[in-house]
């Protein structure tokens, strides 16, 4: 058994989602998260705090730090930790993932163990 | 972990933008519902990660209600205006204290349905208005519903918020002078509503069903509220109940439709047999007989017969014949013929129908011709019966109806030849 990052990044502007639509989308997340945890493969869930993200890098000796940047597109905004057997089977899991539903964009990633 | 109730951030849209409002005034309704919508979005952001909250409405109505303290805090403070400062403190202190769910959202669910039914807004642009604000349906899915553009029924609310806005109407209950008019109003537009979701014309089959449950919700809210509660309302809300029981049994898996005859009846909807009952009993109080308590009765009459052979054709007929003086309507005229068919024989419906042929409104109605179908079918002449069924199915849009009277006509041919 290997664990998996699924990393998920907000996706363009989001559409205009009516209350419904929002709790569907919630509700989504909620089977997926529970079918996940039934089968012991859910491991770990946090939500990222939006637009408080600093990158610090060395430029010329200096360490330069930079944001937190407004935009939301393309950043974190949290994590899954998932076990699976392999690879495709990470991507299975991913594949079913809501927020793919919602315009985001998720990046799997395997910890080296 | 938790489940979320159905259609629960629909209704709480609905309540924290009714509640809302009463601080923020009318005049700044689209604020109100971005604050609304970004406490929504919030929990799309942060539920799926830590899951759904012990209180999932509580939890909302927290976010909504920090933020607009918020953002009266800035107007108080930045713009000094007194306004914003009052508002500030009635919020505060009407909003602390109570329990996350317990807040009185009643009375401003109340207040803002007769904010929509404003005597300066049209029919169809007050249900549009009642559903997006207290309903919580975005335009999108009020578009849909109605077979109308997007694009026409967001104007169409933007006009209505201008309009409203103008206006300078104040966020709280009629007077008692101006009360039993203005409710009068919002009856008729939830039975507008209603009638919306219930014929069956065209649309998406599901949404319909919702706009005749939101329409027993908003009526059940206004009969729990004592500005509200009178014999009409229960009357009102009888006969939607009543009628809603059928929802379920009058469509089969294809989507055709299922005469009353035909229904299983065990698929009618008891508890809302029985809750229908029950507002019928509480609408007798008092000496008030509307149009609501016979078409009540009517409905009434129908839920309670066991069988299709059961009905009590002549007690529909009298209450069709109470009707008739109260409200003579063309379709209610149609419905009255169709009971004395039932209850004295084919052709004495024949014989009333005859006479609503020259009726300008129904001359283009096409259940008037599938009426007349059915009877000439009972009573053996074909011929006129199909020519009757080919009249209605040229008038009808309606795929479900279509199906069912090209169903009929060859029925006719196969048995007749």
């Amino acid at each position: 058994m290997s664990q998996f990052m699924l990393f998920i990044r907000n996706g363009e502007e989001p559409i205009e989602l009516s209350p419904e639509q929002i709790q569907q989308a919630i509700q989504r997340f909620s089977h997926w998260a529970k079918k996940l945890r039934e089968q012991g493969k859910l491991i770990a869930a946090e939500k990222l705090k939006d637009n408080e993200g600093l990158m610090l890098r060395s430029r010329n000796g200096q360490i330069v730090v930079d944001g937190p940047f407004a935009e939301t597109k393309e950043t974190i905004g949290g994590y899954f930790v998932v076990e699976a057997g392999n690879p495709d089977e990470a991507i299975e899991i991913t594949r079913e993932c809501p927020a793919l539903s919602n315009g985001g964009v998720v990046e799997v990633r395997e910890i080296e163990g | 972990m938790p489940e979320l109730v159905d259609h629960l951030f629909r209704h709480k849209a609905g309540q924290m933008i009714s509640a809302l409002t009463r601080y923020f005034g009318i005049e700044n309704l689209e604020l109100v519902e971005d604050i609304v919508q970004e406490a929504l979005l919030k929990a799309l952001q942060q539920w799926p990660y830590h899951g759904i909250p012990e209180n999932p409405g509580g939890w909302l109505w927290q976010i909504a209600k920090n933020h607009a303290l918020d953002v009266l805090r800035r107007e108080a403070r930045f713009q000094k205006r007194l306004q914003g400062e009052i508002r500030l403190i009635e919020m505060e202190h009407a909003t602390t204290g109570h329990e996350a769910n317990e807040y009185p959202f009643e009375d401003d669910q109340l207040s803002m349905m007769f904010i929509g039914c404003h005597p300066s807004l049209s029919r169809e642009v007050q249900i549009a208005f009642v559903l997006n604000t207290v309903g919580g349906f975005n335009a999108a899915e009020i578009a849909r519903a109605f077979l109308t553009a997007e694009s026409t029924m967001a104007q169409r609310l933007v006009r209505a918020k201008a309009r409203l806005r103008t206006t300078g109407v104040r966020f709280e209950l009629p007077e008692s002078g101006s009360l039993t008019e203005r409710l009068d109003v919002v009856l008729d537009v939830l039975y507008l509503l209603f009638n919306e979701g219930y014929e069956a014309h065209t649309g998406e089959r599901l949404l319909r069903e919702e706009l005749c449950l939101e329409a027993i919700h908003l009526c059940r809210l206004v009969t729990t509220h004592p500005v509200g509660r009178n014999p009409r309302t229960h009357a009102l809300l009888a006969l939607m109940l009543l009628q809603a029981s059928r929802l379920k049994a009058r469509i089969d898996a294809k989507g055709d439709l299922i005469l009353l005859a035909e229904q299983d009846r065990s698929s009618w909807d008891r508890e809302m047999i029985h809750e229908g009952l029950l507002h019928l009993g509480l609408s007798a109080e008092g000496d008030t007989l509307s149009e609501f308590h016979l078409q009540a009765a009517i409905a009434a009459k129908h839920a309670v017969a066991e069988t299709f052979e059961q009905i009590d054709w002549v007690g529909i007929l009298n209450e069709y014949a109470a009707l008739l003086d109260v409200a003579p309507s063309p379709v209610i005229k149609l419905n009255h013929a169709v009971a004395i068919a039932m209850a004295h024989g084919s052709q004495a419906g024949l014989q009333a129908l005859i006479k609503l042929k020259d009726d300008a409104s129904l001359k283009k109605y096409h259940l008037l011709y599938a009426t007349f179908g059915e009877l000439y079918e009972r009573s053996g002449n074909i011929q006129e019966a199909a020519a009757s069924y080919r009249e209605a199915l040229a008038l009808t849009e309606n795929q479900a109806e279509q199906r069912f009277l090209q169903k009929k006509l060859q029925q006719i041919e196969f048995h007749h030849g």
